[in-house]
């Protein structure tokens, strides 16, 4: 089911992302590209880089792992002080089938107890706003929007 | 990954040159770094000015690669770009390790520890 959100569909740009991690280091460039054509300042360009790299990735390792040949899409929109963002993918559901939540992994522990992953989810829920995952008819969605100066 | 090395006085300083350490080039990165830390001198500056984009991928690599230094030697970040600055602050990982502003500064860190 679509949330109840005003549509920002007016200007909407979809990236089809190979599901490969160089598929994902193409995406993200494009996306960049993307969002300052938009005009968004360099610094929230980082911030969209380092959120969506986060989300495609996840996407690549956990939904579309070692599926050959497969893809998803991103699109992206915008709107007075925000850009809008949505991935679909006919890939495994989330667990449980909704947004895991996640905290920081513990970095305050001896060095050979460093935890090497667990950052990336709890980034995206840090910095992402509004997020909304679905999953209908073997598709899941996920929207979520970043602040951004434009 | 291209990491080059060379001594610097006392110091290995050890240059990235890609522009980023992701989920595409985070193993590579590891074991690129696992060679150069073997042996490696008592400090080794790890130079990031090249890095404009790490992701966690990336990140789970550097804190593998400080995993990897031998006891009583240390590894120093240095030069990070803001991007990379800001993870590592967003993680809290920027009080967990030695980040200089600069090469040298990591010389001054050994002799202040001296």
């Amino acid at each position: 089911m679509r949330a109840k959100r005003p549509s920002a569909d007016t200007n909407k740009q979809t990236l089809h992302v190979t599901a490969t991690n160089l598929g994902v280091r193409q995406a993200l460039k494009d996306a960049v590209a993307l969002v300052a054509d938009m005009g968004v300042v360099a610094a929230d360009q980082a911030n969209v880089e380092l959120v969506l790299g986060e989300v495609l990735n996840n996407i690549v390792e956990h939904a579309l792992p070692h599926v050959p040949g497969a893809g998803f899409e991103l699109a992206i929109s915008h709107r007075p002080g925000q850009l809008c963002f949505a991935t679909t993918d006919q890939g495994r559901p989330m667990p449980g089938g909704e947004i895991p939540s996640s905290d920081l992994p513990r970095t305050d522990v001896a060095i050979h107890d460093m935890p090497e992953g667990g950052f990336g989810w709890p980034l995206f829920l840090m910095l992402a706003d509004d997020i909304l995952y679905t999953r209908q008819d073997g598709t899941n969605t996920l929207e979520f929007r970043l602040p951004v100066c434009v | 990954m291209e990491i080059s090395s060379q001594m610097n006085g006392d110091l290995l300083v050890a240059t990235v040159a890609a522009e980023r350490i992701d989920a595409a080039s985070a193993v590579l990165f590891k074991d690129t770094m696992r060679s150069i830390l073997d042996g490696a001198p008592d400090t080794t500056v790890l130079d990031l000015d090249n890095v404009t984009f790490v992701d966690s991928s990336g990140l789970g690599a550097i804190v593998a690669a400080m995993k990897l230094v031998q006891p009583g030697k240390r590894l120093v970040l240095a030069r990070l770009t803001p991007t990379v600055q800001r993870l590592f602050s967003l993680t809290r990982l920027d009080s967990v390790f030695e980040i200089v502003g600069d090469v040298a500064d990591a010389c001054d860190e050994t002799r202040q520890a001296g």
